[in-house]
């Protein structure tokens, strides 16, 4: 329980991170009609981001004898 | 309107689900393989060494056969090239499967990283062939988001199928996943008919390698693009051991890890979004500066779980984010043509960074005792690099062709 919470915690951190990030990207340049918007992206993001915590917590909760570690032995991106 | 090319491209959809069903399968297909780790060294009855030597080989000719099947999608078609690719990929995991000796896993590795060269580099030059040239990276963010989606959901299973039906029963399935892409493949031939934004020169490809060559531009796009291999490579190698070795709590390191892949997903789809409305070079350049400021407050500050968790989250959100604009400067310099295999070669670069970033991270701990110069390299290098891209300049240049040169 304390871990989730810990985990909650950083999240919040860095979610509001990436609300300024955007927030203030989106303010800062024009707006063009053949891009996504502001409100679309970051309700999509927001969306995105929700399915991937909940899904983490569940997923590291019901296989915590998972190795993860061994996941990442070489980060081969391709 | 964006979601406009959706509505009215019945062949884009296509290709764009296809494309990021390869990349996520083949993302998460390669991500796995540092679980056969522990069983075929047991079974080879060697040390760890020899795999991670064959991991280093496969990371090494990913780069170098990228700028090949870059060209030979751009000069053929994207679906040939990568159909090829997913045929060697089959042939390298069989014989993954029926190793016998230390020859077979290196060969085996070795071609499993021809082939799987230029998935991503392919797609992202078919994809960005057919859209709005404002929204290139976001679709390129989107694309490295499901290959990063690929890395978090695949993994598990394979890793499930390694303990209910042993490593090599387990590969067999990764073959059947993999002849399955060739349906994906397929569906990124239909690439061919959508609408191009862009009208094709009559280019040839020695002509678009010269014109890069010289471009002082693309050149240090490649340069750069050389640390975020390094950077990558090295935290994912090594911050388990670096944590290890700080005696933190024994959960940590996995909850770091998972949160890398989280905010991984989210940061690309972040940097897609922002290459669409701030320039393309000063997000490269504010990525590279952010990860070595992080680097520097992460060796500062004391060790405790909320700081690794926050330096796992920020750099989830720095760690592939890189990709969706280095693609989008190719593009817009030398348009999206030769992209695939312009791609390929940034791309060796980057992946020779990460062969030196695993080798040089275990090699420096094993002279010095610590990770600490590898750490001071690190943040040398984010800075570095964030200055090889403050000056690129991504305008588009005149192509020189073949009508061009030989005017009738």
């Amino acid at each position: 329980m304390m871990n989730t919470l810990t985990v909650l915690t950083t999240f919040a951190i860095c979610w509001v991170l990436i609300e300024i990030t955007v927030f203030l990207s989106s303010k800062s340049t024009i707006p063009n009609d053949n891009q996504l918007s502001y409100q679309s992206f970051i309700w999509f993001l927001r969306l995105v981001a929700g399915a991937l915590l909940i899904g983490l917590i569940i997923f590291m909760d019901l296989l915590n004898d998972f190795d993860v570690k061994s996941r990442m032995f070489v980060c081969v991106i391709f | 309107m964006l979601f406009q090319t959706f509505k009215t491209n019945s062949s884009f959809v296509i290709t764009f689900a296809g494309g990021c069903s390869l990349v996520m399968i083949t993302f998460g297909m390669t991500h796995s393989l540092g679980l056969y780790l522990i069983p075929i060294s047991n079974h080879l009855n060697v040390g760890r060494e020899l795999f991670s030597l064959a991991m280093a080989l496969q990371v090494l000719f990913v780069g170098i056969a990228a700028p090949i099947f870059g060209g030979f999608a751009d000069r053929f078609s994207p679906a040939k090239s990568t159909s090829v690719g997913i045929l060697i990929l089959v042939l390298s995991r069989f014989w993954m499967a029926n190793i016998d000796s230390q020859f077979d896993l290196i060969g085996s590795f070795i071609l499993g990283g021809f082939g799987g060269a230029g998935f991503l580099g392919i797609v992202l030059g078919a994809i960005g062939k057919s859209v709005n040239p404002v929204n290139r990276s976001l679709f390129a963010g989107v694309i490295m988001a499901s290959g990063s989606f690929g890395q978090f959901v695949i993994t598990p299973i394979i890793n499930t199928l390694i303990h209910n039906i042993g490593w090599a029963s387990s590969l067999y399935y990764i073959v059947y996943i993999s002849l399955f892409l060739l349906i994906c493949s397929y569906f990124l031939s239909f690439s061919g008919k959508t609408k191009p934004f862009s009208k094709d020169t009559d280019q040839t490809i020695s002509q678009a390698l010269k014109q890069a060559a010289a471009n002082k531009n693309f050149k240090l796009l490649t340069i750069g693009f050389f640390v975020c291999g390094f950077h990558v490579t090295f935290v994912g190698t090594h911050l388990p051991a670096f944590l290890e070795d700080q005696n933190l709590p024994y959960w940590l390191s996995g909850w770091a890890l998972a949160l890398i892949g989280l905010f991984n997903i989210l940061g690309t789809l972040m940097s897609g979004y922002l290459s669409g409305r701030i320039a393309k070079k000063n997000v490269l350049s504010a990525i590279y500066s952010l990860r070595s400021i992080l680097f520097l407050f992460f060796i500062l500050s004391p060790m405790n779980e909320i700081s690794v968790l926050l330096f796992s989250s920020i750099l989830g959100l720095l760690w592939l984010s890189t990709v969706p604009p280095t693609n989008g400067i190719i593009a817009d310099i030398f348009g999206p043509k030769y992209t695939s295999m312009l791609f390929g070669i940034t791309l060796l670069s980057h992946n020779i960074g990460s062969f030196l970033g695993s080798w040089l991270g275990g090699r420096i701990f094993d002279y010095a005792g610590s990770y600490d110069y590898m750490w001071l390299l690190c943040i040398i290098l984010g800075f570095v690099s964030s200055a090889f891209h403050f000056p690129i300049k991504a305008d588009s240049i005149e192509r020189i062709s073949t009508s061009q040169k030989n005017p009738i």
